[in-house]
């Protein structure tokens, strides 16, 4: 009865932990990687990987970076306040959007699309970071190709890096 | 939050052609946000996706709503210099709504019917810009310069109902019978042009008005100099009066304020440093905001570039499809006339 009762308390402990763990840094993997982009300040670091292309870096009220796909994909890593939401986030994204169609939303994901016939699809995930600035990766591509650039999106979702202090 | 969601009683309409924007989007984000940025880009990547010429329309249409709704913000939040630029590209974004509509018109590729529709719901919403624009006008806090920049951004409207109107008399024309197909897109592609002319012209028109402000601008601080010489002469008259109390009382002052004074120059270099700070953090802003502005514009003309080639291609393709069926109907004809 001992035994068992210390298994379930471990089994308990190790799911709290990695629960805890979840939202705070990528799921990396385990090979070489080579980073294409590093930024110090922000604690980001993206490594190369499929294809995946460095565009531009814009830094005003928050930091902005621009990444392509030669798959008619493009991806945006953005850094928010600590004090910012999702929720906040969701409804700032919301008001200058226009008119969209909201595929799927959850505490950390938020999908849509515009209404045009052919339409964008907008897939943001929201990262926090204990503490220091949240981020928010955006990925951008036609409604029409979005599951064909499903593995790259995934992709570079465990090839970014968001350090913790 | 509040702050940066405002909601808007412009009553202003994005534009629904055969794509029907279900709803009105009732809040704007303001330009002060910190994602404002990132939905700019966001604007900008949508756009760089979309292919299709009348979708392309009515996104710049929306951007153009959404850019006069903002400054409208921007206006209501004291920041005229940034209601100014979002004014400019409100109206870049409804000359490449213009334009995109020019080229959905030629396009064989689209359908006729919801051109037609899309075309009429741009004019609806230019007119509402129009309208827009004038109440912005009244806007008792606006600047000449700004108020002039409104006015011509009001005809560049015009212009563009103008160029709408004729593409209408062309396609009606041709509906007729009245034109070929040749003279159909001679005169689409003359509409266009005057498109460019015209662009050209307000950018031209925009600088002149530029100079002669900043001209305005530095008469109004030589007079500001010399309004601060006579203050400055009048001050000086005061302490010579003041200098006939008794140095001894002036003393006593002296000892009891020094603490004062002291602890006031303290405050004084703080306050001023972190003006310096603001000040330099506001450039730094301002020197990026710039930098963005002119990455968007080249980022525009480099799209406009690709597209521009991509239509040059395909007509050619298309003259090219054309000249080999005529070949082939005048060769099966000949072969036919052979066999017989």
């Amino acid at each position: 009865m001992r035994h068992l009762l210390t298994y379930v308390l471990l089994l308990l402990t190790s799911t709290l932990l990695a629960g805890c763990g979840e939202d705070t840094q990528t799921s990396l993997p385990q090979e070489n990687r080579v980073a294409m982009y590093t930024n110090e300040s922000n604690g980001i670091t993206i490594y190369e990987n499929s294809e995946w292309q460095f565009d531009s870096e814009n830094v005003t009220k928050n930091l902005n970076i621009k990444l392509s796909h030669p798959e008619k994909l493009n991806a945006l890593i953005t850094t928010v306040t600590p004090e910012k939401t999702f929720t906040m986030i969701k409804d700032e994204l919301r008001a200058s959007t226009g008119d969209i169609e909201v595929i799927e939303e959850s505490d950390h994901t938020f999908s849509f699309k515009s209404t045009l016939e052919n339409a964008v699809q907008t897939d943001v995930y929201f990262k926090t970071n204990n503490g220091r600035k949240h981020a928010l990766m955006i990925f951008m591509s036609p409604a029409s190709t979005h599951e064909e650039v499903t593995p790259y999106i995934d992709s570079l979702l465990n090839h970014v890096e968001f350090k913790n202090e | 939050m509040k702050k940066e969601l405002v909601t808007l009683v412009l009553g202003t309409s994005m534009f629904v052609g055969g794509h029907a924007f279900a709803e009105e989007a009732e809040t704007v984000i303001s330009p002060d946000s910190e994602l404002y940025d990132t939905t700019r880009m966001m604007e900008e990547i949508e756009y760089e996706l979309t292919e299709d010429a009348s979708d392309r329309a009515i996104l710049q249409d929306q951007y153009a709503t959404e850019r006069l709704e903002e400054s409208e913000v921007a206006i209501e939040n004291g920041d005229v210099e940034t209601a100014e630029e979002l004014l400019e590209e409100a109206n870049e974004s409804a000359e490449q709504a213009d334009e995109d509509l020019t080229e959905a018109s030629t396009s064989e590729e689209e359908d006729a019917e919801e051109v037609e529709e899309i075309e009429k719901e741009f004019s609806n919403s230019i007119e509402k810009h129009a309208l827009v624009l004038e109440k912005l006008l009244a806007h008792k806090q606006l600047s000449d310069k700004t108020k002039f920049g409104i006015s011509n951004a009001i005809k560049q409207l015009e212009r563009i109902m103008e160029r709408a109107e004729k593409r209408e008399e062309l396609k009606a024309q041709y509906a007729a019978g009245e034109i070929t197909e040749e003279e159909f897109e001679a005169g689409m592609k003359a509409i266009a042009k005057s498109y460019k002319k015209h662009g050209r012209m307000t950018e031209e028109d925009s600088t002149t008005d530029e100079a002669t402000t900043e001209e305005s601008a530095e008469t109004t601080e030589v007079e500001d100099m010399d309004t601060e010489e006579v203050d400055t002469e009048e001050v000086d008259t005061d302490e010579i009066t003041e200098d006939a109390v008794t140095e001894e009382d002036v003393e006593l002052e002296d000892e009891a304020s020094t603490t004062e004074e002291a602890d006031l120059e303290d405050e004084e270099e703080k306050t001023e440093a972190e003006k310096q700070a603001a000040q330099a953090e506001k450039e730094r802003q301002k020197e990026a905001r710039e930098a963005e502005k002119e990455r968007r514009q080249e980022a525009r003309e480099a799209e406009k570039q690709r597209r521009e080639e991509a239509r040059e291609a395909e007509k050619e393709r298309r003259q090219e499809a054309r000249e080999a069926g005529k070949k082939g109907n005048s060769e099966s004809k000949e072969n036919k006339k052979n066999r017989d």
